[in-house]
This record gives C-alpha cells, structure tokens and sequence, in this order.
C-alpha cells in the first residue's frame, strides 16, 4: 500500500505548522475579558458596584456622623435638609451615614453566602459528576430534598433556629444556595468526563482529586461562574428580606434591610426616607444581575 | 397512562419525607437551645430534665424524629405557649389565607408575564420587547418588600385611595375584598411576572425558529392564526415554571403578609420568629413545603395530560 | 533527530530494543467484559462487550485490530491500558499480570509505574485535549504527575513537539487554535511524553481528513522506528489496519474471529466475517491482493445485549450450517500462524488452541497465571 512519502524532515513540516498558526496565541479567559470589555452595560454595572463598594468602605471619611446614635431633636428630617443630606431617621440619625454604613453589612451578606455556596457546592457536585455510582446517588439525592423547599422560607428557617446575627444569615443563605450549585456543577462534570482527555489523565496514574482540580475544575469554571454571579443579586435582596424581618445584624448596626422595616412606621410623616434603603438594595441587586448577563455573554455559556 | 401517573404520584413520597427530615434535622441539630424558651431563667437542673424527658429529647435521634413525624401525620404539630392555641388549629386558619392571596397573585403574576412575554417575543426586537426585557430585570432585582412599601407610600399615605393592611371577606363588599388583596399582590407577583415573562418570551422566539411554522405559512394561513398554533407550542416551558413560581410566591409571603397585617402563614412565621416560637416555625415550614411539592406535582400531572411528548419523559 | 534530554528509568525495564525480548511485550488472555444495563424499572441485562479475547502482541511490532464499530475494539484497548477494570481474564505486561478481575483504577506507585509504559493514542481530536489547556501544559502533565523537575517538562515538551512534526513555540497554544491534524499531533506527543512502551492507537485517524491521515500514519510509523515502540492499532479501517499492522486480529461481536499476519490476512482471509468485510472495502493499493469474490456484508449486526448462540456471526454468515447455532466453533489452525474460529475449519490435531499466540515459532504456551 503506498499513501505517502514517509516524513523524514520534522523541521520544515514545523516551519509550515508555524507560518498557520495565530500570532498571538489568546487564552480562553483572555477572550472573555476582551468580550466583557465591550460590552457597555457590564461596564456601566461594574462601575456602579465599585462605587457603591468605595462608598461603604470609605464611610468614615465621607460623613462624621455617628452611624448607631442620633440627635432626637433632628428626627424625622426630610431629605435635602441642610446637614442631613437624606435627612434623618425615626431616631434622628443621618440617612446618608447609615446607608453608607450600611451598605457593607448588605454587600457581605449577598456575597458571602454565594462564595461559600460556590466553594461547597463545586465540590459536591464535581465529585458526584465525576465518580457517579453511589456517590452521586447519595450527595445529589439529598440535594434534590432542598429542592422541595422555597429558598426563602427555608433561609428564614434556619435563619430562625440559629437566632439573629450576620453570621447566622450567612450560614443560612449558604445553605440555601448549594444544592442548586451543585446541580449546575455536576451537570457540567458529566458533560466534561465522557471527554477523552480525562482518561488521558487517568492514564498518567494521577489521583482522582489531582483529575479533578487540574483538568475538571476549568471546564467547569464558565456555567458555575456564570450561575453564581447570577445568584448575588437575589441573595443579596434575599439577605436584605431576612434582615427585614430581623434576622439580620443586631441593631443599632445599620443594614438596607433592617433600615426599611424600621423605619416602615413612618412612611406616612417622612415618605421618601422610609423608601431610601429599598432604593439601594435594589440598585445593588440590579447592577449584579446586569453585571451577570454581561459576564454570561463574555464567558460564552449557553442557558 | 394511569401507572404513569401513579409513578409520579408515588415519587412525591419520598420527596415530601425529604422535606421533614431537612427541616427536623436542621432545627434539631442546629446549634440553640430547644428548653431556653420553655424554660424561665432561674430553672433547676431538675426541671430541665423533666422537662427534657418530657418532650422525648432524652431520646435518641431517629426515635425523635419518627414520633415527630407520627404527631404530624395525625395532625398534632403541638401546644403554641406564646400562642395558648394548639399550632394546628394556628395553621389550619392561616393556610386558607395564604392560599387566597398566593392564588390571586399567582393569576395575576401569568396573565401579565404572559401577554407581556407573548408581546415581546411576537415583536421582537422592537422597542416593546426592550421595554419588556428591561422590566424583567427589573423585576427579577426589584425587592418584593420595598415595592410593597413604595405602594404603600403612593396609595396609602399620600392619596388614601388603598387600605394599609388587613384582609377582607367577601361579605363586607367585593369592593373591599378587592382593595386589600391590590398591593398586597402586585408587590408580591414583581419576580413572577419578570420569570414567565422571559420564559415565554424565550419559548415564543425558539417556537417561532421551528419549521412548522414555515409550513403553517407555506399552506397560506393568517398571522394571526400561526400566532394561535405557535402560543399552543410555546406554552408547555412556562408551565413548567409556575411550580417553581409559586415557591417564590410562599416564600415571599412572609415578608408580603408581614407588611400588609395579610392573616396567612407568612405572618404566623413572622411571629413565631419575633416571640422565638421554633414549634410554629419548624410546622408552618413543613407545611408550606409539603403545599409546595403537591403543588409541583399537580403541575407535572396537569402537563402529563396537556403535553403527549411528557408523557415520555415522565 | 536531537537526542531526548530527559531520559526515563523505568522499574519494569527488563527488555532492550536491540536484542528481542523471548515473550510477547503483552499478552491478553481470557478477557471478558459485560456492561451491566437496565432494561425496566427490576429487570437487569448485560451487554458483553469483550468476550474471551485472546491475542499478544510482540516487542516493536503493531498489532493491529479491525472490526465494526460496536465490536468492541475500543473496549479491549480501554481493558488493555486499565481504562476500565475487566471482568475475567489477565493482561500480561512484559511477564507480569497487570490487573486483577473488578479492581477499580489504583493510583499507587505499581500502577503508575504500569501508565507510565502504556499510554494510548485517542480518536477524537476535540474531546481529546484539554480545551482550558495550553499544549505544553497539556504535554507536560504526565510528567508533572510523575515528578519530572520544571527543566525537564519544558525541555521534553519542546523535544516531543518537534519529534511530532510542530514548532516548540507551539506550546503556548490552545487546543483550538490547532487543526485536526495539529490536535492529533499533540495528542500523540502527550501519549510519548512518559517513554511507553506500548501505545494503544484507539481510532487514532478515523476523524481526520484522507489527506492529513497519511501523515500521521506515517509520523507513527517513523516514531515506531525511532523510538522502538510497540503498537496496537486499533480501527475499522481495513485499509489504514493494512498499512500499520504486522499482525491483526479481526472482531466480530467482543470476540476474535481471525488472527493472522497482516500480509497472509488480507492475501487468504479465511473466516467468512473476514472476507465479507473485505469485499466491502474498496481496494487502494492496485498492486495488493485483490478482494475476496463474496457477497459484502450485510443486515445489522445483533444485538450485544443477546448474541446469536453458537457462533454470533451465524445471524449474517452466506455459509452457516446447522452446528453453528448449537456450538461456538472452537479456534483452529488451518495453516501455521493464522488462527481462525469457524467451523468451516474443523479442529484438527492442534486442537484446543486459542487466539492467544499465533505460534510462528512454534513456542509452546505459556501457562495464563504467569
């Protein structure tokens, strides 16, 4: 059988291969954030969230206010009150000094929560796609059981049994948030480990947790990535819900959601105080739900 | 057909022990104090025990959990102190509430995400279908309760047009059955609307893509009636998510009947949470997710029926 | 061609390439494979995936194997390398038995040690490469699992990219920057990265263009000769087994229908499945034997889930007899070194062979639990 000549000279066939070649070899990640660039309302969310970011941790340049004690001769001020930028409180603290303050307990309690999910949930997910049988059984079979609950009601529940405090809340919304996580991330491993490179990991004799972190965990990235960012805008109203009914941080520390139902009582003497808090949880939760979309399509994962 | 339906029915009963044993595990192994609040503060150890034998926490895990489980498929969810009332009878009152306002959102949530999304993905592309995309971000991020409290600011204390709170029967007036039950379902229904609007919007688009409807056109047929044969197909994915709606809309309700004095379960958990009542919590949990899984399978059931290709899947 | 700059000890190094090793560098016997199925909501069914396979293969050579797709050639290459625990049987490496029946994949120093001197070549391009990896990091994690020192992963890589015929530079890559041909390429360079001995080439240029095929055959073909390795080739190829192969086992439903020198194979294939897949191969090579004058092939093949009995060929054979649904036909010589199971070919004097070792020198066989 004669179909070729045998290639005895490598060079010039690798002098052809590097004429074809792109000349500037682009990771994945790499294109992602070259996409993300253009995208103008990506840009416009991340602007807005970093300066919501700056203006919590800067608080204590920005206003010389004391957060947690007020001048209750100075309560109830309407906004646009000389001193009192978003006027006053129903105890007479500044508006604008507690929306500051409180901004970082709202940041960390949506954010926290989906970071610790994501952790977690990655790994159980990523070890039921990957080693399936009884494993996947028993870890996804449980997931499922969350399933069967509201999210909010189940935050709420064991936010309830925990008792009061940021941490707690933490603890609950984390809860909440995993087993969809670990959906997403075994439905992406077992899309990944039918492929053939990961018997030729196998192959070279590594550890199963050695496959999983060096070859899994990046083919996995996009839709938990993308899941999650998804996931920050609700957790953060969900955050600010739980606070709400005073699940949250302990007052007198400021926080969106406590902040509105506290001062609910005096919507019909200072209305558009009592709204403030709202306005920004739901600035917050929009920008990060439009910061996903635009990461979504930069990341190129299809729904 | 009928074993299908059996099949799924039957698998509704492994997921609804689920639930009890997720909430009974997390309440019970959760760190706090069960006796703390049954309990006054200068209580012996002595009466901690009795108590404690009392309740059957000196009782291994599995056995606590199957007598607890036994009481509440007999009805019994236990004494409410704070309460003075038996939790059931709590339960039983608020649940009708609850169902009347969820019901209520729930149709109102479909019938406006659903003609808003059938507008979009009709005409899409155009300013209507930005309008419409945009409103579902809106929604999706909007908080349930700061929407609730900006109606109540319009509608309540600046043009007194809307009662602040409270329900209302039927037989003080339709008029005044209706007005308690507005904001309280237009802040509640804000993520419905936004969820079925995109769904169907989605599922009109794609079915828009498929070659029926180049068939349908080809054979001569109006616009109007490929629209008819196109929302026919569109509809089955939407359906599929009012389960997960009306999850939204149990969850969200404690925050919405908290707001509104609305006499349902929400408020019966909101309560319970403020007096530290963890009996109330921990039933009206159970309860609510029980409603939320039969709910889900009454979907699937009512899909099985209406769409043959589930039948395959199911 | 430049020397490799890190040169590898391995623990099972008993051979050299110069002076032929006596036995086979691998031998299956025996081995079986079922895939459990479920076939209702209690009823439970196997597939026999692999049935009794029997063949060797020796130092240096290629060992090709041919069969439809579903034959189960790409389960004998997965049980081979340890892809996938076997269910019956012994491999035997270089004279030691490799895996025990149902044992899961170990990570032990033993095992790595057998990875390291059997790699394998996979089909599809796409799936094969890491997509979040660049080629030198997708090259050199063999190495970095087996210790190599960072010198030694870069300067190997750069080695083996050019004994694969690409440019060095072309470790900063991703997967889908490179063609079909280029992929495979890499993916022949990751399977040389740890010096194997045995590279199992499953399907390796089934999903590459006619023209970018005939290169990489003949990139293994040099690299066989350079590197002294030994191949089992596996394809449904006819033509591309031809090329490669000094010998071939032909499969029919998990099991050897024929084993022979690849030249004696395609001159006189003598098992009916053999020659019906030979008369539906078109001829390439004018100058070669010319295709058997049957009937190609026809009808499906059964299902794995309940083979035919007696011979599985029965069911699509122009020559059944009645024996062939009663008996399995036992593996017999009709003439020295090609092995056929057929019962056109009564068991002769050389009764109760199997497909083992096709005994050109006349070496007697050597006991399975070596």
């Amino acid at each position: 059988m004669a179909l070729a000549e045998p290639m005895t000279a490598h060079s010039a066939i690798a002098a052809w291969a590097a004429v074809d070649a792109p000349a500037t070899p682009e990771s994945y990640l790499q294109a992602a954030r070259r996409r993300f660039m253009s995208s103008r309302v990506g840009l416009a969310a991340l602007a807005v969230l970093l300066f919501l970011v700056a203006l919590s941790v800067c608080a204590p340049l920005l206003t010389s206010y004391d957060p947690a004690v007020g001048q209750p001769v100075d309560r109830l001020k309407a906004i646009g009150t000389p001193g009192h930028l978003l006027g006053t409180d129903e105890q007479g603290r500044d508006m604008l000094t507690r929306i500051l303050y409180g901004g970082r307990m709202s940041l960390i309690a949506g954010l926290a929560p989906v970071f610790v999910a994501t952790v977690i949930g990655t790994a159980l997910g990523s070890l039921s796609g990957f080693i399936g049988r009884w494993v996947a059984a028993v870890i996804m079979r449980t997931m499922d059981m969350f399933y069967a609950f509201p999210a909010v009601l189940l935050a709420i529940a064991i936010s309830a049994s925990l008792g009061p405090g940021l941490f707690n809340q933490i603890i609950a919304l984390s809860i909440i948030y995993i087993a969809p996580i670990a959906r997403v991330a075994e439905a992406a491993t077992r899309r990944i480990v039918v492929a053939e490179f990961i018997e030729a990991a196998k192959l070279t004799g590594a550890p199963t947790t050695r496959i999983i972190v060096t070859q899994v965990l990046a083919n996995i990235f996009s839709p938990i990535f993308v899941y999650a960012s998804g996931l920050v805008g609700l957790a953060i109203v969900t955050a600010a819900s739980l606070s709400f009914l005073g699940l949250g941080v302990r007052p007198p520390t400021p926080e969106w959601g406590f902040m509105l139902n506290s001062l609910r009582g005096t919507i019909y003497v200072n209305p558009w105080v009592a709204a403030l808090p709202g306005f920004f949880i739901f600035i917050t939760s929009i920008s990060f739900n439009m910061l996903a979309d635009s990461v979504r399509d930069a990341l190129d994962v299809k729904e | 057909m009928v074993t299908l339906i059996l099949r799924r029915i039957a698998m509704a009963v492994p997921t609804l022990l689920g639930v009890t044993v997720v909430i009974w595990l997390l309440l019970s192994i959760l760190p706090g104090d069960p006796l703390a609040f049954l309990l006054p503060q200068d209580a012996s150890p002595a009466d901690r025990a009795r108590l404690a034998t009392e309740l059957g926490l000196d009782q291994p895990l599995p056995i606590r959990y199957v007598d607890w489980l036994f009481d509440m498929m007999r009805g019994d969810f236990g004494y409410s102190p704070f309460r003075r009332r038996e939790v059931a009878d709590l339960i039983a009152a608020a649940w009708k509430n609850t169902a009347l306002l969820a019901g209520f959102s729930a149709a109102f949530g479909l019938t406006i995400g659903i003609s808003l999304g059938t507008l979009a993905g009709v005409y899409r592309g155009s300013a209507i279908d930005r309008f419409v995309t945009g409103l579902a971000i809106v929604g999706l991020s909007v908080p349930s309760f700061w929407v609730a409290i900006l109606l109540l600011i319009v509608f309540s204390a600046q043009f007194k047009v809307l009662p602040a709170g409270g329900m209302a029967t039927l037989d003080g007036g339709l008029s005044s059955f209706l007005g308690h039950l507005v904001m309280p379902v237009i802040s509640g229904s804000m993520v419905s609307i936004a969820i079925t609007a995109r769904v169907t919007r989605a599922s009109i688009v794609e079915t828009f893509k498929a070659e029926f409807v180049d068939t349908l056109r080809a054979k001569g047929l109006r616009e109007r009636q490929v629209l008819l044969h196109v929302a026919k197909n569109a509809i089955s994915p939407v359906l599929t998510t009012t389960g997960l709606q009306v999850g939204f809309l149990l969850g969200g309700s404690v925050l919405i009947e908290t707001i509104f004095s609305w006499p349902g379960l929400g408020q019966l958990v909101f309560n319970a949470i403020a007096a530290r009542d963890l009996r109330i919590v921990q039933a009206t949990t159970v309860v609510i997710a029980a409603t939320f899984v039969i709910l889900n399978l009454l979907v699937d059931l009512l899909q099985m029926t209406f769409d043959p290709r589930q039948k395959r899947a199911a | 061609m430049t020397t490799p700059p890190a040169t590898v000890a391995t623990g099972l190094d008993k051979t050299t390439v110069e002076k032929p090793s006596p036995l086979p560098l691998l031998e299956v016997i025996n081995v079986s494979k079922r895939f459990p199925v479920r076939l209702g909501p209690l009823k439970r069914g196997a597939v026999s995936a692999v049935d009794t396979l029997s063949f060797s293969v020796e130092q240096g050579q290629t060992m090709g194997i041919v069969g439809e797709s579903g034959c189960g050639k790409s389960t004998a290459a997965r049980l081979v390398v340890g892809l996938l625990p076997i269910d019956e049987g012994d491999v035997i490496f270089e004279g030691v038995n490799v895996r025990s029946p149902h044992q899961p994949r170990h990570t032990g120093a033993r095992e790595k040690e057998i990875h390291r001197n059997m790699q394998m070549v996979f089909q599809d391009p796409h799936s094969a490469l890491n997509p979040r990896a660049s080629v030198g990091e997708i090259i050199a994690f063999p190495m970095k699992v087996h210790g190599f020192s960072r010198q030694d992963q870069r300067e190997r890589t750069g080695w083996l990219l050019e004994q694969v015929g690409l440019h060095g530079n072309h470790a900063s890559y991703y997967p889908h920057q490179l063609s079909g041909g280029q992929r495979q390429r890499v993916n022949i360079a990751r399977a040389l990265a740890l010096s194997p001995k045995l590279v199992v080439c499953d399907e390796a240029v089934s999903a590459l263009d006619k023209s970018v095929q005939a290169q990489v055959l003949n990139l293994l073909k040099d690299l066989q000769q350079e590197l002294g390795l030994t191949y089992m080739f596996i394809s449904h190829d006819l033509n591309v087994v031809e090329y490669m192969s000094d010998t071939v086992c032909v499969m029919y439903l998990g099991q050897a229908v024929e084993i022979c020198d690849a030249d004696r194979l395609y001159a006189n294939p003598l098992h009916p499945y053999t020659r019906a897949l030979l008369a539906s191969t078109p001829v390439l090579d004018v100058t070669g034997a010319p295709r058997p004058d049957v009937p190609p092939l026809e009808g499906e093949l059964p299902s794995p889930l309940d083979p035919p009995s007696g011979c599985r060929f029965r069911t699509r054979c122009p020559s059944a007899m009645a024996i062939c649904a009663e008996e399995a036909p036992a593996v017999t010589q009709p003439e020295p070194g090609h092995r056929v199971a057929c019962h056109l070919y009564p068991a002769g004097p050389d009764a109760g062979l199997s497909m083992r070792r096709h005994a050109v020198d006349g070496r007697p066989e050597r006991n399975s639990n070596a």
